[in-house]
């Protein structure tokens, strides 16, 4: 057998090689992905805006503004809303305004929103409404979130 | 001429809205000739739902044939 002379600059080499390779560093576990934060997620209703009405569609919005009424007209009070919750509390408080308050009529209902919502409240009479001024309070959760006043007139 | 003190006994109110129902009761103000069966039909297509009605508001029904206009009733979640 013939020995192959050995070859000390390639050994060199190679022992190198062998320690860059046996010092690097090893491969960084692959990053876990997390889901970037999420912003939390609006807690809470407010009330956008109060619209009235002697007609509303079939999503609840007010198809016939109005502020002042005819003796017959079925009055509309439509509130809409934002913000999501799982119990909020809406009622609506309506006063005959004359030459003292006079009211006529409370509702209220317990909505949970999951987004905008149109909620209405409606008023009718068997016999014509006596002329004159009326509003309508509306609360969320108790609290004043607007009031609107409207007319009758002949 | 407005009558000084107007009857508003007839009045007739109530409320929906797009949201689903939360669990909470909606509150119902008796008009002139209400019963707790008309009532109860209006907000649950049941006239026999009466007695959720009246069991709900013990503390100002005391007989179910008397309700009066302008009381304000608590009616449950169906």
């Amino acid at each position: 057998m013939i020995a192959q002379p050995f070859n000390r600059g390639a050994g060199l080499l190679l022992l190198g090689a062998l320690i860059v390779l046996g010092c690097k560093k090893p491969a960084p576990p692959p990053a876990q992905e997390t889901a970037a934060p999420t912003p939390a997620a609006p807690t809470g209703v407010a009330v956008a805006s109060i619209q009235l009405g002697s007609q509303i569609g079939a999503d609840k919005s007010v198809t016939a503004p109005k502020s002042t009424f005819a003796p017959r007209d079925t009055i509309y009070a439509v509130v809409s809303t934002t913000g999501v919750a799982t119990d909020a509390s809406l009622e609506a408080i309506w006063t005959y305004v004359g030459t003292k308050d006079k009211q006529i009529n409370q509702a209220s209902q317990s909505i949970s929103p999951t987004g905008p919502a149109q909620s209405e409240f409606h008023l009718s009479k068997a016999t014509p409404w006596p002329e004159g001024k009326y509003r309508v309070a509306i609360l969320l959760n108790g609290a004043s979130a607007g009031t609107k006043d409207f007319e009758v007139k002949k | 001429m407005v009558p000084s003190d107007p009857d508003f006994s007839d009045v007739q109110g109530g409320g929906s809205s797009t949201a689903p129902s939360g669990q909470g009761a909606q509150s119902y103000t008796v008009a002139k000739g209400d019963t707790l069966s008309k009532i109860a039909k209006q907000f649950y297509g049941d006239a026999k739902q009466w007695k959720k009605i009246f069991e709900a508001n013990t503390d100002s029904i005391k007989n179910p044939d008397l309700i009066y206009p302008g009381q304000v009733l608590k009616i449950p979640a169906a």
